[in-house]
């Protein structure tokens, strides 16, 4: 379902071309479970940004279910990551001056469900995360973890065929970190999303079914996990 | 969607309360002035307009453009003018004189000196003023037939029910006992022809001749015409020619020199180019000053607005990245902010509302009107709309940012927005241009008024009461006021009396004559006392004034004024005559130059004299004139001058028994000349202010937030081993150089405006470029103070603290 082909993005400054991603290319299938891995710097999360289509490569080509996302204009990028892609932040981006409920109801609005649907939605969303007593909270009355598991639930809520997480697990401790990434495993066996993580950790990096390792821009190793060697 | 817009632009709203604070002020306060500016505008463009027949009633207008000289006209008409153009024309279906004449009203015991307005009898089926109580009919066949105001009705004789109550009116020898057959409403604020005590134009028939009818090139009072309706003007303007060949103009004049203009109804009161009548004109120039202001502080709240929401946007930028990877389009983005900033604007605009109820009292006096805040859908619709417009062009640059930002390059954490860029440079310049351009326009008004009141105007007019004599025949006049001035005399606390025929502040008489070379000369004249220029305080800067003890003075001797020698070009003028063909007579003295009009107006040349007899032949054509004496000016010791003034009133009762006393002050005659110029400084003075304030906080807001921004520079400098003051200069030095900016842009704008406005003055004060540079001076202090009280706190903290999270 997607498909990077010779992927480069650089910053120019003066003569100087500096590459964040160097001739990368990578085939993801629907309902993987992929961890990308490196230093800080290797453009780990630049390459997570392309592929959630709110950045653009300076050569390459991205096929994003058959579609080339080169060639799309604005308009329909931003409609395609709308329908399809959930993002997942490290340091969780909610949205300070609206409530748990508001923010989860806002992915929605900018897909102009109705009033009603949206309703069931946001409640349905509350109730498996067992959110319900806090969704007039601010998003400053919650604890890390917490906020967290809105920001998974906001990316859930438009039912996404794939969930980008930039270490998701960053700003948590452990207890937190593991809970948060048992939901994904959960959510990639149980209903099959596709889930592209950024992690520093090899603990988190090991719930995925494939790690790629990235250093200066390229993909160094690339390796199916192997289940039966534990 | 809206609903989610609207809580967000609420909450961001007020969780920086304190810019929200400060753009709501601003807005509030320039929408509040601009509401008072629309009421005073709209009141302007809709004078006359509860006229039903407005649209088919013309004000006749009077040219004349000799060979001899310039064009010149009047709002003044011949006599015969309106009855005329009814008579010849079955188009125009009706017609009225208007004379406007101060006339002695006695009722019972007392008397009082009141504007009397003559008018035709189809005066009221032209003019919608309508008839409370009986009826106007009587106007047609009954001359001593009177209608009143109601507010008149209520101060002659205390009540409104007045129907068939007499009262006597006296104009010159005329004594006549008038009914009031009609009560009338008391006339809308917003009407040119303002109308108080109305009697029959019949009357004026009494005083003058009727044959004056005839008389085609002397002008005295304004006409009215009403066409029939669907009749353009110009049907009548055409056939104009024919009829001033019907009518015999003067012979001396060839065909074509006089000739007549008509002027809508509707355009009346802002049409001030003959605001010679009686009529409430006024110079469409200060709706435009006024309008300007408003827009100028608009223009500093709105720019307030952009520049803050730019400067706070470091704080939302990661919330539009948020929204744009949840999914939101440029468009949606740009919405939202828009949405803020039109909420905000709806938010000032109740206390805008509440601002322009308190402000409008001080406003209406200020402006010399009685506005009302009303249910106006006008006035509604005016606001709904500056609402958008506000919302969208204070919140639309930072919308349009804010839509564009890249959502990949603000979740990285690079803050997207710099508030240091040209585009906000300049808006701060924009906005203290306007400041500055309403500063100096404040600061040189207020010099011109000063020098308006101060300036040696060649006389002393400051212990001058100047009282004007009751129409009575000739004989008795003279008799009259000699017996006063007799009287007065007695008075130690009077020092002299003088009468004349024209007064201060009023047109003086103009003589036009042809000199003996056949050049046509104007010169202005008054038919004083011998005892005019030392009661005037006036100068003889060559001979001798006139002497009450030489008979051949009184017919004979002329003074003239500098003015005149001048342009007779004279080295020597005493003893020599003037230039024309007049009977015997002979300069005696040269008067120093005065103003006995307002600054407008350039020094004439002039001559007094005691007796007009011996310039009856050769002079051409004469304006103004009242060959009799009209006022006293009296002057009292600067001793007691409530007891002199007491003394003079007593006088006059014993000698007047017991008639209606008015006196006026010459120098209150001074300063009233500039009423308008001094409400317009007023309400100048009042704008600026709150400009100079709107400008403040919004100076404050955004180096507090520049301040912030960079805090962690200060530490560094701070660490490196910059002072307090190091740092205080090196945050206003920016804020400066733009206060300079504005302050050189302000100059030539302010320098134009300014030099426009003062060349409707004959005299002025000048500009100096002083006081420009003073101005910019005491802008960059200003501005300075601002930011320090806002950089100080920051200048002063310990480094550590702002470093610490490096």
């Amino acid at each position: 379902m997607i498909e990077l082909q010779n992927i480069f993005k650089y910053y120019t400054n003066g003569f100087l071309k500096t590459y964040v991603l160097q001739d990368l290319s990578l085939d993801i299938e629907e309902g993987e479970f992929v961890s990308v891995m490196g230093p800080s710097g290797a453009g780990k999360s630049t390459l997570l940004h392309i592929l959630g289509m709110i950045d653009t490569p300076n050569e390459g080509e991205y096929v994003f279910f058959g579609e080339h996302v080169h060639k799309m204009n604005e308009r329909r990028r931003t409609e395609m990551h709308r329908e399809h892609i959930g993002f997942v932040f490290q340091s969780y981006h909610l949205i300070d001056d609206l409530t748990v409920y508001e923010n989860l109801e806002t992915p929605l609005l900018y897909k102009k469900i109705k009033g009603g649907e949206r309703k069931s939605l946001v409640n349905d969303m509350l109730d498996r995360f067992q959110m319900v007593a806090k969704k007039d909270l601010f998003p400053s009355q919650l604890s890390g973890g917490q906020q967290q598991l809105v920001g998974i639930a906001r990316a859930l809520i438009t039912k996404p065929k794939v969930i980008l997480a930039d270490e998701p697990t960053g700003n948590l401790n452990s207890k937190q970190s593991a809970e948060i990434m048992d939901l994904l495993s959960k959510l990639n066996e149980e209903e099959g999303t596709t889930i592209i993580q950024v992690t520093h950790s090899e603990t988190n990096a090991e719930y995925g079914s494939r790690i790629i390792d990235l250093l200066d821009g390229r993909v160094v190793r690339e390796g199916q996990e192997e289940v039966t060697a534990g | 969607m809206l609903k989610n817009y609207i809580r967000t632009a609420i909450r961001a709203l007020i969780r920086q309360r304190v810019y929200s604070a400060i753009n709501l002020i601003g807005l509030a306060v320039s929408m509040a002035v601009v509401m008072l500016v629309i009421l005073f505008i709209k009141q302007e463009m809709t004078y006359d307009h509860f006229h039903q027949n407005i649209a088919s009633i013309y004000q006749v207008n009077h040219h004349e453009s000799p060979d001899h000289r310039d064009p010149f006209g009047s709002s003044s008409t011949p006599l015969g003018l309106a009855p005329s153009l009814k008579a010849v024309y079955p188009d125009v279906i009706a017609s009225s004189r208007f004379m406007n004449n101060p006339t002695v009203l006695t009722i019972g015991e007392e008397s009082i000196l009141q504007d009397v307005q003559y008018v035709d009898p189809d005066f009221f089926q032209m003019f919608s003023f309508p008839t409370v109580r009986g009826t106007s009919a009587g106007f047609d066949r009954d001359p001593t037939s009177l209608a009143l105001t109601e507010s008149m009705a209520d101060r002659l004789f205390g009540t409104t029910d007045v129907i068939g109550k007499t009262l006597t009116l006296s104009i010159a020898s005329l004594e006549k006992e008038m009914m009031v057959r009609a009560l009338l409403a008391d006339p809308p604020e917003a009407s040119s022809l303002q109308i108080a005590v109305v009697a029959p134009f019949e009357l004026v028939y009494e005083v003058l001749p009727r044959e004056y009818d005839d008389y085609w090139q002397s002008i005295y009072t304004q006409s009215f015409v009403q066409l029939a309706s669907g009749v353009p003007i110009s049907t009548v303007e055409a056939k104009m020619q024919e009829f001033y060949d019907v009518h015999n103009f003067d012979e001396r004049f060839g065909k074509g020199v006089v000739h007549f203009s008509f002027l809508p109804l509707s355009k009346v009161h802002l049409y001030p180019t003959f605001a010679d009548g009686p009529l409430k004109t006024s110079n469409p120039m200060y709706s435009l000053l006024l309008g300007m202001i408003a827009l100028f502080l608009l223009i500093v709240a709105v720019v307030n607005y952009t520049t803050l929401a730019i400067g706070r946007s470091v704080s939302r930028v990661r919330e539009v990245g948020v929204r744009k990877v949840l999914g939101a389009h440029a468009g949606q983005v740009r919405r939202q902010f828009l949405a803020e900033s039109v909420l905000l604007t709806l938010f000032a605009l109740p206390v805008a509302v509440v601002l322009a109820e308190i402000l409008l009292p001080q406003f209406n006096q200020f402006v010399h009107r009685d506005l009302q805040l009303g249910f106006d859908p006008l006035l509604l619709g005016l606001l709904a709309l500056l609402v958008a417009i506000i919302g969208v062009v204070s919140g639309g640059y930072p919308a349009l940012v804010m839509a564009r930002l890249r959502p990949s390059q603000v979740l990285k954490g690079h803050a997207g927005l710099r508030s240091r860029t040209l585009l906000m440079k300049s808006l701060v310049v924009l906005q203290f241009t306007c400041a500055v351009v309403l500063l100096i326009g404040t600061l040189l008004i207020g010099r011109q008024l000063s020098y308006l009141l101060t300036t040696d105007l060649g006389f002393r007019g400051d212990q001058v009461v100047s009282i004007f004599l009751p129409d009575v025949s000739d004989e008795s006049m003279g008799d009259f006021v000699d017996r006063f001035q007799a009287r007065l005399q007695q008075e130690p606390l009077i020092l002299s009396t003088s009468w004349s025929s024209n007064a201060f502040g009023l047109p003086w008489a103009e003589f036009g004559y042809f000199d003996k070379t056949d050049n046509y000369q104007q010169m202005r004249v008054n038919m004083v006392s011998d005892s005019y220029i030392n009661t005037m305080g006036m100068e003889i800067v060559e001979g001798r004034g006139f002497a009450p003890d030489r008979p051949s003075d009184k017919s004979e001797a002329v003074v003239v004024n500098e003015a005149f020698v001048q342009k007779q070009g004279w080295d020597q003028p005493i003893g020599k005559s003037l230039p024309g063909s007049f009977g015997t007579h002979e300069i005696i003295g040269v008067v120093k130059n005065f103003n006995f009009a307002s600054l407008h107006n350039k020094v004439e040349p002039l001559m007094l004299l005691q007796s007009t007899t011996n310039f009856r032949e050769g002079v051409s054509d004469v304006d103004n004139f009242r060959g009799i004496p009209s006022y006293l000016q009296i002057r009292l010791s600067a001793q007691d001058i409530p007891v002199a003034l007491d003394r003079v009133k007593a006088s006059w009762s014993e000698i007047t028994k017991d008639q209606a006393f008015h006196y006026v002050f010459i120098d209150d005659i001074i300063a009233s000349q500039y009423e308008d110029e001094r409400a317009f400084h007023r309400v100048i003075v009042a704008s600026t202010l709150l400009t100079l304030f709107v400008a403040a906080l919004g100076l404050f807001g955004l180096s507090s937030l520049i301040v912030e921004q960079r805090s962690k520079e200060i530490g560094v400098r701070k660490v490196l081993g910059a002072s307090v003051p190091d740092i205080l200069t090196l945050l206003s030095r920016e804020f400066g150089i733009l206060v300079l900016i504005a302050n050189v842009i302000a100059w030539p704008l302010s320098w134009f405006a300014i030099s426009k406005w003062l060349g409707t003055f004959a005299f002025h004060a000048g500009i100096q470029p002083l006081l420009f540079l003073a101005v910019a001076i005491g802008m960059i202090l200003f501005t300075a103070l601002t930011v320090t009280l806002q950089a100080w706190r920051t200048a002063n903290r310990n480094p550590v603290t702002t470093l610490r999270y490096e």
